[in-house]
């Protein structure tokens, strides 16, 4: 939602995206995602794009591994999963929840509680990427681990 | 106040939803004593949280789901730009800084709506180029 403020006129959006479509659309592109994923193996080069980032640099960016990691998990090896983009295997059980509990608002049903994040913990979850990119560059044993 | 079209719980004193942006229905300035905007801004975290101290009234996006899919999938740096304002958004909100909240919450929007877009761009531009080539994807 984009706000223009001026003065004493009241908060006008420019333009909206009403939530319950955000989430159905998101959950759609959700599950074609999945499907895609579990039937083509991103190991395999000939489906996916390259990295933006990876093709640009030369240096794995936090997503880089983060399709290959949701196939290992889709294929039930989570170790593996792990090998290929901590960083979303950790994130997944999260962003699920968020998910879940928001359209579950959005439809009146508050079952689970929306949780409030504090601003610290968003703060320290940048630190952590940063410090993830960062490290996964390294050729060091056990960094490069971190590495897709 | 709720919105009649969303149920989102809105901004005392709103015009519009900030969820949905629908028009809100009017209602009466609240009169607290002498009302001036600092009380105003204490009322609005009088009401003892539900649960957290730290949790606020009022609910206002902070994107963080997007910004985090953004990292992961987009493979650009607007992600992190967007985590910024998500936390922002959220240290605004306990400060009981609603209008900073909002204006941060537009921001962490309209960031991950960039890295969204961004990443098409340059996934169109690498697929034109070198379509499908090495292994390394997302």
């Amino acid at each position: 939602m984009l706000f223009v403020r001026t003065g004493a006129t009241p908060t006008l959006p420019l333009w909206r995206v009403p939530a319950k479509a955000g989430y159905v659309l998101l959950g759609l592109l959700a599950a074609a995602g999945t499907a895609l994923l579990y039937t083509i193996d991103p190991r395999e080069p000939g489906t996916y794009p390259l990295c933006p980032f990876l093709g640009l640099t030369g240096y794995h960016c936090p997503g880089c591994g983060t399709l290959r990691a949701l196939h290992m998990l889709l294929h039930g090896d989570p170790v593996g999963a792990l090998g290929y983009n901590a960083l979303a295997v950790l994130a997944l059980p999260s962003l699920v929840y968020t998910y879940v509990s928001g359209a579950l608002h959005t439809v009146g049903a508050g079952v689970l509680p929306r949780v409030f994040v504090p601003s610290r913990w968003i703060w320290a979850l940048l630190v952590g990427v940063l410090i993830y990119w960062a490290l996964r560059n390294l050729p060091l044993w056990p960094l490069s681990w971190l590495a897709p | 106040m709720r919105c009649t079209s969303c149920g989102t719980e809105s901004v005392e004193g709103a015009r519009y939803c900030h969820s949905c942006g629908r028009r809100l229905p009017e209602q009466p300035e609240p009169q607290f004593g002498a009302p001036s905007s600092g009380q105003q801004q204490s009322d609005l975290r009088a009401t003892p949280p539900p649960f957290g101290a730290e949790r606020p009234m009022h609910h206002v996006p902070n994107y963080l789901v997007w910004a985090v899919l953004a990292t992961l999938f987009c493979c650009l740096p607007a992600g992190i730009v967007s985590i910024v304002y998500a936390a922002q958004v959220n240290g605004k909100l306990a400060a009981g800084d609603l209008e900073g909240a909002l204006r941060a919450s537009n921001s962490a929007k309209t960031w991950a709506l960039i890295s969204v877009a961004l990443g098409l761009v340059a996934g169109a531009i690498i697929l034109a180029t070198d379509p499908f080539g090495s292994p390394g994807s997302v």
